[in-house]
């Protein structure tokens, strides 16, 4: 997150909005912002909304994802809006979508999470 | 697409039981109802007769956004299953179109049963050929 510039820029129980502002650093050679930079912010927005639900000391971590990338995108500021599905005993859904500084729809993701201690797969 | 065309229902959507309940502007939602020969070995339905019923709804709700598809051929389905759904359990598939392109199309999809309880979530992407306009 740190790396990538983004940030929290909303939460709520349930709903996280991670955001960036995407520059000639995020993109690839073809001149677009690389996918896995859009992947990373939908993913910190469902596992987030995920956590912010979840009990204290338990977090999560994605062991499925999918995202679909509906229009490139060359720069601005990004907007992941990442929300629960559902949540059961240890595996939690999530779905983000992406949204360009126009408000467009840049990608949309899915995700499953397993719910994990504080601290756990760490060493 | 002439009136028959478009009431047709192909062998599978018969042999599946497969009902359209409604349409929207991007948005179709199909019923199905869970027979005793669709279960799995845990006497629950079966995830693939799920995905069937997923499917179909997303790629009927492609045929309501302007300009028309003609043809559309599911290149990617996903499919979560977040609840168990029995056998005699109505299903309805709410599909929507979420980018409509010239050549992909994209959709999600909710599955609820009795209930409103979810079922399953879906999402897939579809080769398109589109009316000119």
């Amino acid at each position: 997150m740190q790396l990538l510039g983004a940030r929290i820029a909303e939460a709520e129980p349930g709903r996280v909005v991670v955001e960036l502002d995407a520059g000639p650093q995020h993109r690839h050679g073809g001149g677009v912002v690389q996918g896995g930079v859009i992947t990373q912010i939908a993913d910190a927005a469902m596992g987030m909304s995920l956590a912010t639900l979840q009990e204290d000391r338990i977090w999560n971590t994605t062991i499925e994802l999918k995202i679909n990338f509906l229009r490139p995108v060359v720069e601005g500021k990004l907007r992941a809006v990442g929300r629960v599905v559902e949540i059961k005993q240890s595996l939690l859904f999530g779905e983000a979508d992406v949204f360009d500084s126009q408000g467009r729809l840049v990608a949309t993701a899915s995700s499953t999470c397993l719910a994990v201690p504080e601290g756990q797969g760490r060493e | 697409m002439s009136e028959i065309q478009e009431r047709a229902v192909s062998r599978a959507w018969a042999w599946l039981g497969l009902e359209l309940v409604e349409t929207g502007e991007g948005s179709a939602t199909v019923q199905m109802t869970a027979k005793e020969d669709m279960a799995n070995h845990s006497g629950f339905l079966h995830g693939g007769m799920i995905s069937a019923l997923a499917d179909s709804a997303m790629g009927r709700s492609l045929r309501t956004v302007k300009p028309g598809v003609v043809r559309a051929m599911s290149f990617d389905l996903k499919v979560n299953f977040i609840n168990a759904a029995r056998i005699g359990e109505t299903l309805r598939a709410t599909g929507r179109v979420v980018h409509a392109g010239r050549r992909t199309m994209v959709a999600t999809c909710r599955v609820v049963g009795n209930e409103g309880r979810l079922i399953a979530t879906a999402s897939g992407t579809f080769a398109v050929t589109r009316e000119k306009e």
